[in-house]
Protein backbone atom coordinates (compact mmCIF):
# COMPACT_ATOMS: atom_id res chain seq x y z
CA UNK A 1 0.00 0.00 0.00
CA UNK A 2 1.46 3.32 -1.08
CA UNK A 3 1.62 6.15 1.46
CA UNK A 4 1.85 9.95 1.25
CA UNK A 5 5.62 9.76 1.52
CA UNK A 6 5.65 7.87 -1.80
CA UNK A 7 4.51 10.90 -3.78
CA UNK A 8 7.79 11.55 -5.54
CA UNK A 9 8.77 14.65 -7.44
CA UNK A 10 7.94 14.36 -11.12
CA UNK A 11 11.47 13.58 -12.34
CA UNK A 12 11.94 10.84 -9.73
CA UNK A 13 8.52 9.35 -10.48
CA UNK A 14 9.12 9.32 -14.24
CA UNK A 15 12.54 7.66 -13.80
CA UNK A 16 11.01 5.03 -11.50
CA UNK A 17 8.07 4.31 -13.83
CA UNK A 18 10.23 4.18 -16.98
CA UNK A 19 12.60 1.67 -15.40
CA UNK A 20 9.78 -0.49 -14.04
CA UNK A 21 10.65 0.19 -10.40
CA UNK A 22 7.25 1.79 -9.82
CA UNK A 23 3.84 1.30 -11.33
CA UNK A 24 2.27 4.25 -13.16
CA UNK A 25 -1.17 2.92 -12.21
CA UNK A 26 -0.22 2.89 -8.52
CA UNK A 27 1.08 6.44 -8.94
CA UNK A 28 -2.31 7.51 -10.29
CA UNK A 29 -4.07 5.69 -7.43
CA UNK A 30 -1.94 7.51 -4.86
CA UNK A 31 -2.79 10.90 -6.38
CA UNK A 32 -6.51 10.03 -6.65
CA UNK A 33 -6.53 9.00 -3.00
CA UNK A 34 -5.00 12.31 -1.95
CA UNK A 35 -7.54 14.22 -4.07
CA UNK A 36 -10.34 12.24 -2.40
CA UNK A 37 -9.06 13.16 1.06
CA UNK A 38 -7.91 16.75 0.58
CA UNK A 39 -9.78 18.37 -2.29
CA UNK A 40 -13.11 18.61 -0.50
CA UNK A 41 -11.56 21.52 1.43
CA UNK A 42 -9.13 22.90 -1.14
CA UNK A 43 -11.38 22.72 -4.25
CA UNK A 44 -8.47 22.63 -6.69
CA UNK A 45 -10.30 20.45 -9.21
CA UNK A 46 -13.49 21.04 -11.15
CA UNK A 47 -13.28 17.60 -12.72
CA UNK A 48 -11.11 14.53 -12.07
CA UNK A 49 -10.63 11.83 -14.73
CA UNK A 50 -10.13 8.86 -12.41
CA UNK A 51 -11.07 5.97 -14.72
CA UNK A 52 -9.25 7.38 -17.75
CA UNK A 53 -6.12 8.17 -15.71
CA UNK A 54 -6.00 4.67 -14.18
CA UNK A 55 -6.40 3.14 -17.65
CA UNK A 56 -3.60 5.35 -19.01
CA UNK A 57 -1.39 4.28 -16.08
CA UNK A 58 -2.10 0.59 -16.76
CA UNK A 59 -1.22 1.04 -20.43
CA UNK A 60 2.12 2.69 -19.56
CA UNK A 61 2.89 -0.16 -17.14
CA UNK A 62 2.12 -2.70 -19.86
CA UNK A 63 4.43 -0.94 -22.32
CA UNK A 64 7.25 -0.77 -19.77
CA UNK A 65 6.84 -4.50 -19.00
CA UNK A 66 6.94 -5.41 -22.67
CA UNK A 67 10.11 -3.39 -23.16
CA UNK A 68 8.53 -0.64 -25.31
CA UNK A 69 10.00 2.84 -25.15
CA UNK A 70 7.97 5.31 -23.07
CA UNK A 71 7.95 9.11 -23.25
CA UNK A 72 9.93 11.62 -21.16
CA UNK A 73 6.97 12.22 -18.80
CA UNK A 74 5.84 8.60 -18.46
CA UNK A 75 3.32 8.25 -15.65
CA UNK A 76 3.41 11.89 -14.51
CA UNK A 77 -0.03 13.01 -13.30
CA UNK A 78 -0.71 16.46 -14.78
CA UNK A 79 -3.39 18.87 -13.62
CA UNK A 80 -4.59 21.16 -16.42
CA UNK A 81 -5.94 24.65 -15.82
CA UNK A 82 -9.54 24.72 -16.96
CA UNK A 83 -8.94 27.45 -19.56
CA UNK A 84 -6.99 24.94 -21.68
CA UNK A 85 -9.08 22.89 -24.09
CA UNK A 86 -9.10 19.16 -23.43
CA UNK A 87 -10.99 16.43 -25.24
CA UNK A 88 -11.62 14.82 -21.89
CA UNK A 89 -14.28 16.46 -19.74
CA UNK A 90 -15.39 20.06 -19.93
CA UNK A 91 -13.47 23.29 -20.49
CA UNK A 92 -15.28 25.88 -18.38
CA UNK A 93 -12.79 28.68 -17.57
CA UNK A 94 -14.54 28.49 -14.16
CA UNK A 95 -17.38 30.48 -15.72
CA UNK A 96 -21.13 29.91 -15.94
CA UNK A 97 -20.71 31.05 -19.54
CA UNK A 98 -18.94 27.76 -20.36
CA UNK A 99 -20.43 25.55 -17.63
CA UNK A 100 -21.33 22.72 -20.02
CA UNK A 101 -18.78 23.36 -22.78
CA UNK A 102 -16.96 20.34 -24.19
CA UNK A 103 -14.15 21.25 -26.53
CA UNK A 104 -14.08 19.49 -29.91
CA UNK A 105 -10.27 19.74 -29.92
CA UNK A 106 -7.33 19.64 -27.53
CA UNK A 107 -4.77 22.35 -26.71
CA UNK A 108 -1.35 21.74 -28.31
CA UNK A 109 0.43 21.82 -24.95
CA UNK A 110 -1.90 19.12 -23.59
CA UNK A 111 -1.47 17.03 -26.75
CA UNK A 112 2.30 17.26 -26.33
CA UNK A 113 2.13 16.22 -22.67
CA UNK A 114 -0.01 13.20 -23.53
CA UNK A 115 2.32 12.31 -26.41
CA UNK A 116 5.14 12.34 -23.82
CA UNK A 117 3.10 9.79 -21.79
CA UNK A 118 1.97 12.19 -19.10
CA UNK A 119 -1.48 11.44 -17.66
CA UNK A 120 -4.12 14.20 -17.45
CA UNK A 121 -5.58 13.72 -13.97
CA UNK A 122 -8.12 16.56 -14.04
CA UNK A 123 -9.05 20.17 -14.74
CA UNK A 124 -8.23 22.82 -12.14
CA UNK A 125 -10.27 25.81 -11.00
CA UNK A 126 -9.19 29.36 -11.75
CA UNK A 127 -10.32 32.92 -11.35
CA UNK A 128 -13.00 33.17 -14.03
CA UNK A 129 -11.42 33.49 -17.50
CA UNK A 130 -8.03 33.87 -15.72
CA UNK A 131 -9.01 37.29 -14.36
CA UNK A 132 -7.96 37.58 -10.73
CA UNK A 133 -5.04 37.27 -8.33
CA UNK A 134 -6.59 35.25 -5.50
CA UNK A 135 -8.67 32.27 -6.60
CA UNK A 136 -11.77 33.92 -5.15
CA UNK A 137 -13.37 34.73 -8.52
CA UNK A 138 -14.23 31.17 -9.53
CA UNK A 139 -17.88 30.46 -10.39
CA UNK A 140 -17.63 27.10 -8.56
CA UNK A 141 -16.51 28.60 -5.23
CA UNK A 142 -13.36 29.88 -3.53
CA UNK A 143 -10.15 27.83 -3.92
CA UNK A 144 -8.08 27.46 -0.73
CA UNK A 145 -4.37 27.56 0.07
CA UNK A 146 -3.14 24.15 1.29
CA UNK A 147 -0.65 25.82 3.66
CA UNK A 148 -3.52 27.59 5.43
CA UNK A 149 -7.07 27.03 4.13
CA UNK A 150 -8.12 30.38 5.62
CA UNK A 151 -5.93 32.04 2.99
CA UNK A 152 -6.05 32.40 -0.78
CA UNK A 153 -3.83 30.31 -3.05
CA UNK A 154 -3.28 33.29 -5.37
CA UNK A 155 -4.49 33.44 -8.93
CA UNK A 156 -5.51 33.06 -11.48
CA UNK A 157 -3.96 29.54 -11.77
CA UNK A 158 -5.23 28.93 -8.25
CA UNK A 159 -6.25 25.28 -8.48
CA UNK A 160 -3.11 24.36 -10.42
CA UNK A 161 -0.75 25.84 -7.81
CA UNK A 162 -2.73 24.53 -4.84
CA UNK A 163 -2.89 21.04 -6.40
CA UNK A 164 0.89 20.92 -6.87
CA UNK A 165 1.52 22.18 -3.33
CA UNK A 166 -0.91 19.68 -1.77
CA UNK A 167 0.43 16.73 -3.76
CA UNK A 168 -2.77 16.29 -5.78
CA UNK A 169 -0.71 15.88 -9.00
CA UNK A 170 2.95 15.71 -9.99
CA UNK A 171 2.85 18.91 -12.02
CA UNK A 172 0.30 21.36 -13.39
CA UNK A 173 -0.20 23.65 -16.35
CA UNK A 174 -1.11 27.26 -15.76
CA UNK A 175 -1.40 30.37 -17.89
CA UNK A 176 0.14 33.76 -17.17
CA UNK A 177 -1.23 37.05 -18.54
CA UNK A 178 -0.14 39.36 -15.70
CA UNK A 179 1.36 36.94 -13.17
CA UNK A 180 -1.19 34.12 -13.06
CA UNK A 181 1.44 31.34 -12.97
CA UNK A 182 4.10 33.00 -10.81
CA UNK A 183 1.97 34.62 -8.10
CA UNK A 184 -0.07 31.51 -7.10
CA UNK A 185 3.15 29.46 -7.29
CA UNK A 186 4.67 31.97 -4.82
CA UNK A 187 1.66 31.81 -2.47
CA UNK A 188 1.69 27.99 -2.52
CA UNK A 189 5.44 27.30 -2.32
CA UNK A 190 5.83 25.96 -5.87
CA UNK A 191 8.07 26.73 -8.80
CA UNK A 192 6.07 28.66 -11.43
CA UNK A 193 7.56 29.39 -14.84
CA UNK A 194 6.18 31.95 -17.29
CA UNK A 195 7.97 31.31 -20.56
CA UNK A 196 8.75 34.08 -23.05
CA UNK A 197 5.93 35.28 -25.29
CA UNK A 198 5.89 32.88 -28.23
CA UNK A 199 7.76 30.04 -26.49
CA UNK A 200 4.71 27.79 -25.91
CA UNK A 201 1.80 27.41 -28.33
CA UNK A 202 -1.47 29.00 -27.20
CA UNK A 203 -3.59 26.84 -29.51
CA UNK A 204 -6.43 25.67 -27.27
CA UNK A 205 -5.83 28.28 -24.57
CA UNK A 206 -9.00 30.35 -24.17
CA UNK A 207 -7.81 33.84 -25.14
CA UNK A 208 -7.72 36.61 -22.50
CA UNK A 209 -5.00 39.10 -23.49
CA UNK A 210 -3.58 37.85 -26.77
CA UNK A 211 -0.42 39.96 -26.72
CA UNK A 212 0.31 38.78 -23.15
CA UNK A 213 -0.95 35.19 -22.58
CA UNK A 214 1.58 32.38 -22.13
CA UNK A 215 1.22 28.78 -20.93
CA UNK A 216 3.73 27.35 -18.47
CA UNK A 217 4.34 24.74 -15.76
CA UNK A 218 3.78 24.91 -12.00
CA UNK A 219 6.00 22.29 -10.35
CA UNK A 220 7.63 21.19 -7.12
CA UNK A 221 11.16 21.83 -8.34
CA UNK A 222 13.11 23.70 -11.01
CA UNK A 223 14.07 20.41 -12.61
CA UNK A 224 10.42 19.34 -12.94
CA UNK A 225 9.47 22.70 -14.47
CA UNK A 226 12.35 22.39 -16.92
CA UNK A 227 11.31 18.86 -18.00
CA UNK A 228 7.75 19.98 -18.70
CA UNK A 229 8.81 23.14 -20.55
CA UNK A 230 10.97 21.08 -22.92
CA UNK A 231 7.91 18.98 -23.83
CA UNK A 232 5.39 21.81 -24.34
CA UNK A 233 7.67 24.47 -25.91
CA UNK A 234 8.32 24.98 -29.59
CA UNK A 235 6.73 26.00 -32.84
CA UNK A 236 3.15 25.07 -33.62
CA UNK A 237 1.64 25.61 -37.06
CA UNK A 238 -1.73 26.26 -35.41
CA UNK A 239 -0.45 29.26 -33.41
CA UNK A 240 0.94 32.00 -35.65
CA UNK A 241 2.53 33.66 -32.61
CA UNK A 242 4.54 30.58 -31.62
CA UNK A 243 8.22 31.22 -32.23
CA UNK A 244 10.36 29.22 -34.61
CA UNK A 245 13.24 29.40 -32.14
CA UNK A 246 14.80 26.02 -31.28
CA UNK A 247 13.95 24.61 -27.84
CA UNK A 248 16.97 24.35 -25.59
CA UNK A 249 17.47 20.85 -24.10
CA UNK A 250 19.15 21.38 -20.75
CA UNK A 251 19.54 17.78 -19.54
CA UNK A 252 22.43 17.49 -17.10
CA UNK A 253 23.60 21.07 -17.75
CA UNK A 254 20.73 22.27 -15.54
CA UNK A 255 22.94 21.27 -12.60
CA UNK A 256 25.90 23.29 -13.83
CA UNK A 257 26.17 26.72 -12.16
CA UNK A 258 26.22 29.67 -14.58
CA UNK A 259 29.78 30.89 -14.53
CA UNK A 260 30.12 34.61 -13.78
CA UNK A 261 26.34 35.03 -13.38
CA UNK A 262 25.41 38.71 -12.98
CA UNK A 263 22.24 39.17 -10.94
CA UNK A 264 20.52 42.54 -11.21
CA UNK A 265 18.74 43.75 -8.07
CA UNK A 266 16.44 46.64 -9.03
CA UNK A 267 16.14 49.27 -6.31
CA UNK A 268 12.41 49.61 -7.02
CA UNK A 269 11.79 45.94 -6.18
CA UNK A 270 12.68 46.27 -2.48
CA UNK A 271 9.87 48.74 -1.80
CA UNK A 272 9.00 49.61 1.78
CA UNK A 273 5.39 48.81 0.90
CA UNK A 274 6.35 45.11 0.66
CA UNK A 275 5.89 42.78 3.61
CA UNK A 276 9.24 42.85 5.48
CA UNK A 277 9.45 39.03 5.25
CA UNK A 278 9.30 39.34 1.45
CA UNK A 279 12.18 41.82 1.30
CA UNK A 280 14.17 39.67 3.72
CA UNK A 281 13.64 36.65 1.42
CA UNK A 282 14.93 38.64 -1.58
CA UNK A 283 18.04 39.68 0.40
CA UNK A 284 18.64 36.07 1.48
CA UNK A 285 18.35 34.95 -2.14
CA UNK A 286 20.87 37.62 -3.22
CA UNK A 287 23.30 36.41 -0.56
CA UNK A 288 22.72 32.79 -1.57
CA UNK A 289 23.46 33.55 -5.21
CA UNK A 290 26.54 35.53 -4.23
CA UNK A 291 27.74 32.59 -2.15
CA UNK A 292 27.24 30.39 -5.24
CA UNK A 293 29.58 32.64 -7.23
CA UNK A 294 27.24 35.23 -8.73
CA UNK A 295 27.82 38.99 -8.72
CA UNK A 296 25.01 41.26 -7.53
CA UNK A 297 24.53 44.39 -9.66
CA UNK A 298 22.34 47.33 -8.61
CA UNK A 299 20.02 48.36 -11.44
CA UNK A 300 17.16 50.84 -11.86
CA UNK A 301 13.72 50.04 -13.26
CA UNK A 302 11.86 53.32 -12.60
CA UNK A 303 8.87 52.25 -14.72
CA UNK A 304 8.12 49.29 -12.43
CA UNK A 305 5.12 50.94 -10.79
CA UNK A 306 3.52 52.37 -13.91
CA UNK A 307 3.39 48.79 -15.23
CA UNK A 308 0.11 48.30 -13.35
CA UNK A 309 -1.55 51.21 -15.15
CA UNK A 310 -0.18 49.98 -18.47
CA UNK A 311 -1.33 46.42 -17.86
CA UNK A 312 -4.82 47.40 -16.70
CA UNK A 313 -5.33 49.21 -20.01
CA UNK A 314 -3.84 46.64 -22.40
CA UNK A 315 -5.19 43.46 -20.78
CA UNK A 316 -8.82 44.63 -20.37
CA UNK A 317 -8.75 46.14 -23.89
CA UNK A 318 -7.71 42.80 -25.36
CA UNK A 319 -10.11 40.91 -23.07
CA UNK A 320 -13.08 43.05 -24.12
CA UNK A 321 -12.32 42.16 -27.72
CA UNK A 322 -11.63 38.45 -27.09
CA UNK A 323 -14.68 37.91 -24.88
CA UNK A 324 -17.03 39.44 -27.45
CA UNK A 325 -17.29 35.93 -28.90
CA UNK A 326 -19.30 34.83 -25.86
CA UNK A 327 -22.68 36.08 -27.00
CA UNK A 328 -24.81 33.01 -26.34
CA UNK A 329 -25.33 32.26 -30.00
CA UNK A 330 -22.87 29.67 -31.32
CA UNK A 331 -21.80 28.12 -28.03
CA UNK A 332 -21.75 28.73 -24.31
CA UNK A 333 -24.58 29.99 -22.12
CA UNK A 334 -27.72 31.36 -23.80
CA UNK A 335 -30.36 33.03 -21.63
CA UNK A 336 -33.84 31.47 -21.71
CA UNK A 337 -36.00 32.90 -24.51
CA UNK A 338 -38.28 35.86 -23.80
CA UNK A 339 -41.12 36.65 -26.21
CA UNK A 340 -40.50 39.67 -28.40
CA UNK A 341 -36.83 39.97 -27.41
CA UNK A 342 -34.39 41.02 -30.13
CA UNK A 343 -30.86 39.74 -30.75
CA UNK A 344 -29.06 42.52 -28.86
CA UNK A 345 -31.22 41.92 -25.79
CA UNK A 346 -30.42 38.21 -25.96
CA UNK A 347 -26.66 38.98 -26.11
CA UNK A 348 -26.96 41.29 -23.11
CA UNK A 349 -28.95 38.84 -20.98
CA UNK A 350 -26.73 35.88 -21.88
CA UNK A 351 -23.61 37.84 -20.93
CA UNK A 352 -25.25 39.28 -17.85
CA UNK A 353 -26.08 35.77 -16.60
CA UNK A 354 -22.92 34.06 -17.85
CA UNK A 355 -20.14 36.39 -16.66
CA UNK A 356 -19.14 37.11 -13.06
CA UNK A 357 -18.43 40.58 -11.66
CA UNK A 358 -14.67 40.67 -12.24
CA UNK A 359 -15.06 39.67 -15.89
CA UNK A 360 -17.76 42.32 -16.40
CA UNK A 361 -15.54 44.91 -14.75
CA UNK A 362 -12.64 44.16 -17.09
CA UNK A 363 -14.83 44.16 -20.18
CA UNK A 364 -16.16 47.59 -19.17
CA UNK A 365 -12.65 48.97 -18.55
CA UNK A 366 -11.55 47.52 -21.88
CA UNK A 367 -14.39 48.95 -23.94
CA UNK A 368 -13.95 52.31 -22.19
CA UNK A 369 -10.22 52.64 -22.94
CA UNK A 370 -10.85 51.62 -26.55
CA UNK A 371 -13.75 54.02 -27.06
CA UNK A 372 -13.53 56.92 -29.45
CA UNK A 373 -12.18 59.98 -27.66
CA UNK A 374 -10.31 57.92 -25.05
CA UNK A 375 -8.34 55.61 -27.34
CA UNK A 376 -5.33 57.93 -27.66
CA UNK A 377 -5.32 58.99 -24.01
CA UNK A 378 -5.45 55.43 -22.66
CA UNK A 379 -4.86 52.61 -25.13
CA UNK A 380 -2.35 54.21 -27.48
CA UNK A 381 -0.50 55.73 -24.56
CA UNK A 382 -0.33 52.37 -22.75
CA UNK A 383 1.22 50.84 -25.86
CA UNK A 384 3.82 53.63 -25.90
CA UNK A 385 4.66 53.04 -22.22
CA UNK A 386 4.84 49.34 -23.04
CA UNK A 387 7.71 50.05 -25.41
CA UNK A 388 9.46 52.14 -22.76
CA UNK A 389 9.11 49.29 -20.25
CA UNK A 390 10.56 46.79 -22.76
CA UNK A 391 13.46 49.16 -23.49
CA UNK A 392 14.08 49.60 -19.78
CA UNK A 393 14.45 45.81 -19.43
CA UNK A 394 16.78 45.76 -22.47
CA UNK A 395 19.05 48.33 -20.82
CA UNK A 396 19.01 46.42 -17.51
CA UNK A 397 19.96 43.19 -19.30
CA UNK A 398 23.04 44.89 -20.74
CA UNK A 399 24.31 45.07 -17.18
CA UNK A 400 23.06 41.73 -15.80
CA UNK A 401 21.95 38.27 -16.95
CA UNK A 402 18.92 37.86 -14.69
CA UNK A 403 16.87 40.16 -12.45
CA UNK A 404 16.08 39.18 -8.86
CA UNK A 405 13.14 40.48 -6.86
CA UNK A 406 9.89 39.53 -5.15
CA UNK A 407 7.13 37.67 -6.99
CA UNK A 408 4.42 39.39 -4.93
CA UNK A 409 4.53 42.15 -2.29
CA UNK A 410 3.12 39.85 0.43
CA UNK A 411 2.70 36.17 1.25
CA UNK A 412 -0.78 34.65 0.79
CA UNK A 413 -3.45 36.95 2.25
CA UNK A 414 -6.65 35.86 4.05
CA UNK A 415 -9.73 35.04 2.01
CA UNK A 416 -11.86 38.19 1.69
CA UNK A 417 -9.02 40.55 2.71
CA UNK A 418 -8.80 42.41 -0.62
CA UNK A 419 -12.22 43.93 -1.01
CA UNK A 420 -11.70 46.55 -3.69
CA UNK A 421 -10.46 45.61 -7.17
CA UNK A 422 -7.72 48.25 -7.32
CA UNK A 423 -5.90 46.95 -4.25
CA UNK A 424 -6.10 43.45 -5.76
CA UNK A 425 -4.64 44.76 -9.05
CA UNK A 426 -1.74 46.39 -7.19
CA UNK A 427 -0.63 42.91 -5.98
CA UNK A 428 0.54 42.24 -9.56
CA UNK A 429 3.17 45.01 -9.54
CA UNK A 430 6.19 42.66 -9.80
CA UNK A 431 4.76 40.27 -12.37
CA UNK A 432 2.92 42.30 -15.05
CA UNK A 433 5.98 43.86 -16.63
CA UNK A 434 7.44 40.52 -17.77
CA UNK A 435 4.18 39.89 -19.65
CA UNK A 436 4.12 43.43 -21.02
CA UNK A 437 7.67 43.04 -22.36
CA UNK A 438 7.36 39.35 -23.32
CA UNK A 439 10.40 38.23 -21.30
CA UNK A 440 10.49 35.06 -19.16
CA UNK A 441 10.13 34.90 -15.39
CA UNK A 442 10.03 32.28 -12.68
CA UNK A 443 8.90 32.18 -9.06
CA UNK A 444 11.04 30.09 -6.72
CA UNK A 445 10.25 29.16 -3.10
CA UNK A 446 12.36 31.01 -0.53
CA UNK A 447 11.50 29.42 2.80
CA UNK A 448 8.45 30.05 4.94
CA UNK A 449 7.27 32.67 7.42
CA UNK A 450 5.03 32.04 10.45
CA UNK A 451 1.74 33.97 10.25
CA UNK A 452 -1.29 33.32 12.49
CA UNK A 453 -0.01 29.92 13.53
CA UNK A 454 0.63 28.70 9.98
CA UNK A 455 3.86 28.44 7.99
CA UNK A 456 3.33 30.42 4.77
CA UNK A 457 5.65 30.05 1.77
CA UNK A 458 7.82 32.97 0.70
CA UNK A 459 9.12 33.33 -2.83
CA UNK A 460 11.46 35.27 -5.05
CA UNK A 461 11.29 35.91 -8.77
CA UNK A 462 14.01 35.73 -11.39
CA UNK A 463 13.47 37.30 -14.81
CA UNK A 464 15.58 36.87 -17.95
CA UNK A 465 15.49 38.18 -21.53
CA UNK A 466 13.10 36.65 -24.08
CA UNK A 467 14.07 33.08 -25.01
CA UNK A 468 16.74 32.87 -22.30
CA UNK A 469 14.79 30.12 -20.46
CA UNK A 470 17.91 27.95 -20.35
CA UNK A 471 19.86 30.59 -18.48
CA UNK A 472 16.86 31.39 -16.28
CA UNK A 473 16.40 27.76 -15.27
CA UNK A 474 20.10 27.20 -14.56
CA UNK A 475 20.21 30.33 -12.39
CA UNK A 476 17.01 29.14 -10.67
CA UNK A 477 18.58 25.76 -9.98
CA UNK A 478 21.62 27.51 -8.42
CA UNK A 479 19.27 29.35 -6.11
CA UNK A 480 17.21 26.26 -5.33
CA UNK A 481 20.33 24.28 -4.45
CA UNK A 482 21.25 26.83 -1.81
CA UNK A 483 17.77 27.75 -0.51
CA UNK A 484 16.05 24.38 -0.89
CA UNK A 485 12.40 23.72 -1.68
CA UNK A 486 9.62 24.02 0.91
CA UNK A 487 8.21 20.55 0.22
CA UNK A 488 4.52 19.65 0.10
CA UNK A 489 2.03 21.61 2.18
CA UNK A 490 1.09 19.84 5.41
CA UNK A 491 -1.83 17.46 4.70
CA UNK A 492 -4.93 18.31 6.73
CA UNK B 1 -19.12 48.78 -9.31
CA UNK B 2 -19.29 52.44 -10.39
CA UNK B 3 -16.91 53.42 -7.56
CA UNK B 4 -14.56 50.52 -8.33
CA UNK B 5 -14.28 51.59 -11.95
CA UNK B 6 -13.68 55.23 -11.02
CA UNK B 7 -10.81 54.19 -8.73
CA UNK B 8 -9.25 51.98 -11.42
CA UNK B 9 -9.53 54.69 -14.09
CA UNK B 10 -7.97 57.26 -11.79
CA UNK B 11 -5.02 54.88 -11.21
CA UNK B 12 -4.69 54.31 -14.95
CA UNK B 13 -4.40 58.10 -15.35
CA UNK B 14 -0.84 57.80 -14.06
CA UNK B 15 0.10 56.93 -17.63
CA UNK B 16 -0.20 60.66 -18.37
CA UNK B 17 2.83 61.27 -16.16
CA UNK B 18 5.14 59.35 -18.50
CA UNK B 19 6.82 61.31 -21.30
CA UNK B 20 5.97 59.41 -24.49
CA UNK B 21 7.07 62.01 -27.02
CA UNK B 22 8.09 60.29 -30.24
CA UNK B 23 7.59 56.76 -28.82
CA UNK B 24 6.16 54.26 -31.28
CA UNK B 25 3.30 52.18 -29.76
CA UNK B 26 4.18 48.52 -29.17
CA UNK B 27 1.26 46.22 -30.00
CA UNK B 28 2.91 42.98 -29.00
CA UNK B 29 6.12 42.15 -27.20
CA UNK B 30 8.13 40.48 -29.91
CA UNK B 31 8.48 41.67 -33.45
CA UNK B 32 7.82 38.87 -35.95
CA UNK B 33 11.49 39.01 -36.93
CA UNK B 34 12.47 38.07 -33.37
CA UNK B 35 10.26 34.98 -33.54
CA UNK B 36 11.72 33.75 -36.81
CA UNK B 37 9.56 35.74 -39.22
CA UNK B 38 5.89 35.71 -40.14
CA UNK B 39 4.39 32.32 -40.71
CA UNK B 40 2.39 32.05 -43.90
CA UNK B 41 0.69 28.76 -44.64
CA UNK B 42 0.37 27.53 -48.18
CA UNK B 43 -3.11 28.18 -49.57
CA UNK B 44 -4.29 24.59 -49.37
CA UNK B 45 -7.22 23.14 -47.45
CA UNK B 46 -6.10 21.45 -44.25
CA UNK B 47 -7.72 19.66 -41.36
CA UNK B 48 -10.91 21.36 -40.15
CA UNK B 49 -13.28 20.76 -37.27
CA UNK B 50 -16.28 18.54 -37.95
CA UNK B 51 -19.38 20.64 -38.77
CA UNK B 52 -21.69 18.26 -36.90
CA UNK B 53 -19.47 18.47 -33.79
CA UNK B 54 -19.70 22.26 -33.87
CA UNK B 55 -23.46 22.39 -34.50
CA UNK B 56 -24.04 19.92 -31.69
CA UNK B 57 -22.53 22.48 -29.30
CA UNK B 58 -24.81 25.37 -30.31
CA UNK B 59 -27.35 26.33 -27.60
CA UNK B 60 -30.30 26.19 -30.04
CA UNK B 61 -30.13 24.54 -33.42
CA UNK B 62 -32.58 23.96 -36.26
CA UNK B 63 -31.30 21.36 -38.70
CA UNK B 64 -28.00 22.60 -40.04
CA UNK B 65 -28.57 26.11 -38.67
CA UNK B 66 -27.98 27.85 -35.35
CA UNK B 67 -31.28 29.45 -34.32
CA UNK B 68 -31.45 33.09 -33.13
CA UNK B 69 -34.32 35.48 -32.37
CA UNK B 70 -35.78 37.36 -35.29
CA UNK B 71 -33.22 39.93 -36.44
CA UNK B 72 -35.25 41.89 -38.98
CA UNK B 73 -38.52 43.42 -37.82
CA UNK B 74 -41.51 44.25 -40.01
CA UNK B 75 -40.35 47.85 -40.40
CA UNK B 76 -36.86 46.88 -41.78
Amino acid sequence: MATDADLLELHEHVAAVSSGRRSAEEGVRLVLDRIERLDRTLRCYHEVFAAEALAAGREIDRRVRSGEKVGPLAGACVAVKDNLATRLGRTTCSSRMLEHWRSPYEATCVERLVAADAIVIGKTNLDEFAMGSSGEHCAWGVIRNPWDPRRVPGGSSAGSAAAVAAGLCHVALGSDTGGSIRQPAAFCGCVGLKPSYGRVSRWGLVAFGSSLDQVGPIARSVRDASLVLEVIAGEDRRDATSARMPVERLGGSLEEPVEGLRVGLPREYLSEANDPAVNAAVRRAAEALEAAGATIVAVDLPLTEVGISTYYVIAPAEASSNLARFDGIRYGHRAAPVAGEDLAELYARSRGEGFGDEVKRRIMIGTYVLSSGYYDAYYRRALQVRRLIAEEFDRAFERCDVLLGPTAPTPAFPIGAQQDPLSMYLCDVYTVNADIAGICGISIPAGTTAVDGAALPLAVQLQAPAFAEGLLLRASRMLEQVMGTVGLAPAR
Amino acid sequence: MRNDLAAVLSHIDRLRGVDCTGVEPMNQPLAASARGGNRLDSDEPGETLDVEAILARAPVREGTFIAVPKVLTDGD
